[in-house]
């Protein structure tokens, strides 16, 4: 018979482990996507700087391709005998652009830097918000999804913004997507 | 349950399950990543799977990604049953203890 000590003990190592395993599952599941969303963004702010009368097609072209590929990739991750879609991280998501769209309706009119900002500020605190659950390396994340927006918003103007998130916000989600496999 | 599953009871074996047990039903973690989850050389975490292969608590798979060899292993539904025993096992003697006067 094991001692109330030796119990606790051994009750600790296994959520310690638990939490571990759940966190590089966390990881693992979500790097390709980020990787994707890099590309996305980078064509989304590129187009935007390219095509400057037709930002709004570009962007609803590139978020309908973007969420339909992400979901098929989450589709195909997903084994056998596993729910094939995730409701929750859907709802999650829809969360985030819900918020993004109350503050659109409150605070309009914004110009297009102010909305450029906007949507990775709150996609950024998401992914904080989501890696003090699941695992901090998405807090890291989106911390510099974050930081790199405010940087970009206050020290460049509306052109050089859109240049500025189209390589450093790409790269910046791509790298994270290849330092999550990694873990 | 008197004594502690013995299979499950050993610390690397332990962490393995403990590992298996935080994904998903159907998923499976590959070598590699459970040796780094585990912290164990590679011989030993292979010697701990067969064991608990042999108990029926995991399932390994073993296959090829392009020409590498790769090895997948799986809690079983029975491994999962004996793990959730075991886990009720330790609750109960905390909570005995804390009960008791």
């Amino acid at each position: 018979m094991l001692s109330r000590d030796e119990a606790t003990a051994t009750l600790e190592d296994i959520r310690k482990t638990e939490r571990r395993s759940f966190s590089a599952y966390g990881y693992k599941s979500a790097a390709p996507q980020l990787v994707w969303w890099g590309v996305v963004w980078f064509l989304g702010y590129g187009g935007t700087y390219l095509f400057p009368p037709v930002t709004n097609w570009i962007w609803l072209a590139v978020v309908v391709v973007g969420s339909t590929v992400s979901t098929l990739m989450g589709i195909r991750s997903k084994p056998k005998g596993e729910a094939k879609f995730s409701w929750r991280i859907f709802f999650t998501w829809l969360a985030v652009l819900a918020a993004i769209s109350s503050v659109l309706a409150i605070f309009a009119p914004f110009d297009g830097k102010q909305i450029g900002s906007l949507f990775p500020l709150f996609i950024g605190w998401a992914y904080v918000v989501i890696g003090i659950w699941l695992g901090g390396r998405f807090s890291i994340a989106g911390l510099a999804i974050v930081a790199l927006t405010l940087f970009g918003y206050f020290h460049f103007a509306a052109e050089a913004f859109v240049l500025w998130m189209a390589f450093f916000g790409g790269a910046i989600l791509i790298g994270t997507g290849l330092w999550l496999r990694s873990a | 349950m008197d004594q502690p599953d013995a299979i499950i009871h050993q610390p690397v074996r332990l962490k393995i399950m403990a590992a298996l047990k935080a994904l998903p039903p159907s998923e499976a973690l590959e070598f590699v990543r459970l040796k780094a989850l585990v912290g164990a050389t590679e011989g030993n975490l292979g010697a701990h799977i067969a064991t608990l292969e042999e108990a029926s608590y995991v399932e390994v798979e073993k296959d090829f990604v392009g020409k590498k060899p790769r090895t997948r292993v799986r809690l079983s539904k029975d491994g999962r049953r004996a793990f959730e025993d075991y886990v009720a096992y330790l609750r109960d003697i905390v909570t005995a203890s804390t009960a008791a006067p």
